[in-house]
């Protein structure tokens, strides 16, 4: 018992010493004035600006309309990889059909997608939403491929044995084996369409937590930006955690 | 059922076509398999076996020759056959239960279903685990799941394909009872794979031994032996001695020794 707590304070320590080391080396670095503060400002004033941001409510009305335009766009891009996915993988005509095209579009870089949505769909909220979508689209797409491609030939068998039909096949075997790979695909999808409506946000935008990091760049905040580019690392840690927290609550068997 | 369930093989040959090279598999086999009967069939590795199993579930085609079971021509599977697998084969998403009621092939009410799950729980005795997923549940644990899978629709005939082939030797023999005690209480015919003599001899009510490839039936051993099966007394010597001696009759790496 005792051993349990001291190895669990030991790795508690392990954690957060590189944390630790940081802020006091920030703070060094910032008694000293190796440089100036309007480049590296102190964390005395990074913590009053936090704290500022958090009392007038800038911070988290940001993180809500961004974490809005992300579930949005995610549920759209998320929900269109999975049926393109399942189409993709259990035909091989449609694959061969939709693999050069995949093969082309996906390597284009997100960021690469917003002048021309922007030009299509228009400065507001749709061309977000569909760099979003489309950041999420992807990584779904290829994991759910793979999972149904992976379903397991043996299985399959015993399903003929037992005359199921293929639909039943579809629903009963092909899609519960896909299901550890979708999860991925949507671990992943999350993760770039988190980092897509910042990029969205910064370049055309008035609101959300790029846009925050872009005004506070403007007015040579260097504490604001920093506190924006934070918020987004820790909240897209909080989304992470619960996706995972889900996956083990569904595929308790994996 | 009874006469129903014959199983009746005929001037079976099966040839497969790989990289346009013909290899004989199965060379006119002809076997026929009594409703309710144990048959065991002994071959080398590689000798057809499992080919002339996959060929009664029908999934495969024999190149030339007719299988029946009862008076039905097998061209397609049918839960009228079941099979068992040398691996289990569990959904690993599914718990025991699932996995089980997973084999029922006819659409039934909820309640019947549930209870058709129970019996076959308890047939295989493994009351206790309803809810445990396959991944926690033993080598043996798992094959008692398949074989429960394998009965649910009450098939006049089971197929096991060296269903205990991957399993200890402890469990092994444990769950040769097991499968005695079920074919003794279900009276399903039961077709059993194997390249182990004394569990063949321990098992079948006949011996079917398969010369290596291309297979053929060389021989066809009555074990006229009262169950429980004694494998220390003499006459079970005497008939593993006598699938030993076929089965080993052409081949040059004789055994070491004759029992």
């Amino acid at each position: 018992m005792k051993r349990k707590i001291v190895g669990v304070l030991f790795r508690l320590a392990l954690k957060t010493a590189p944390l630790v080391g940081v802020l006091l080396l920030w703070d060094i670095v910032c008694r000293y004035e190796v440089f100036s503060p309007a480049v590296l400002p102190s964390p005395e004033r990074t913590w009053d600006t936090l704290l500022r941001l958090i009392s007038n409510g800038k911070l988290v009305s940001s993180l809500t309309i961004s974490f809005e335009r992300v579930i949005k766009g995610f549920l759209i891009g998320t929900t269109s990889g999975i049926i393109v996915g399942i189409i993709m993988g259990l035909s091989r005509i449609v694959n061969n059909l939709l693999s050069s095209l995949v093969e082309v579009l996906r390597p284009i870089p997100m960021i690469a997608w917003i002048p021309l949505l922007i030009l299509w769909l228009g400065i507001g909220e749709p061309s977000k939403i569909a760099v979003i979508a489309l950041g999420g689209f992807w990584p779904t797409l290829l994991n759910t491929i793979h999972g149904i491609r992976s379903a397991d030939s043996k299985l399959l068998e015993v399903a003929d044995i037992l005359e199921k039909n293929s639909f039943e096949k579809l629903i009963k075997v092909v899609l519960p084996s896909a299901f550890p790979s979708i999860f991925t695909g949507f671990r992943l999808g999350m993760g770039v369409s988190w980092s897509c409506v910042v990029a969205a946000e910064m370049i055309a935008s008035h609101e959300g937590i790029g846009y925050m990091i872009t005004f506070a760049r403007e007015l040579s905040q260097p504490d604001g930006v920093m506190i924006g580019m934070l918020a987004i690392g820790i909240f897209g840690l909080i989304i992470d955690s619960a996706i995972r927290f889900l996956q083990r609550k569904l595929l308790k068997w994996y | 059922m009874s006469n129903l369930a014959d199983v009746r093989i005929k001037g079976v040959n099966k040839e497969f076509h790989i990289n346009g090279e013909r290899i004989d598999v199965l060379k006119e086999i002809d076997l026929e398999v009594k409703s309710g009967e144990f048959v065991c069939i002994v071959g080398a590795s590689g000798c057809g076996k499992s080919t002339l199993l996959k060929m009664l579930v029908g999934l495969e085609k024999p190149t030339t020759g007719d299988i029946f079971i009862g008076s039905r021509k097998v061209v397609n599977p049918s839960v009228e056959c079941g099979m068992v697998f040398q691996e289990a084969r569990l959904c690993p998403w599914l718990t025991v239960k699932g996995n089980i009621s997973f084999g029922i092939a006819k659409r039934l009410p909820r309640k019947e279903k549930a209870k058709i799950v129970v019996d076959h729980i308890k047939l295989v005795g493994l009351e206790g685990f309803e809810k445990a997923f396959s991944g926690q549940l033993s080598g043996g644990m798992q094959q008692r799941v398949s074989i429960a899978r394998a009965l649910v629709n009450r098939p006049a005939l089971l197929l096991l394909d060296e269903p205990l082939g991957a399993l200890d030797a402890l469990t092994r023999i444990n769950m040769q009872k097991e499968i005695l005690r079920i074919w003794e209480q279900e009276k399903t015919t039961m077709i059993l794979v194997t390249h182990d003599i004394d569990e063949a001899v321990y098992l079948g009510d006949r011996v079917v031994v398969l010369s290596s490839r291309p297979g053929e039936i060389r021989q066809d051993i009555k074990v006229d032996m009262a169950r429980p099966r004694d494998r220390t007394s003499d006459d079970f010597a005497l008939i593993r001695r006598k699938v030993y001696r076929e089965f080993f009759k052409d081949s040059n790496n004789q055994p070491e020794y004759f029992l």
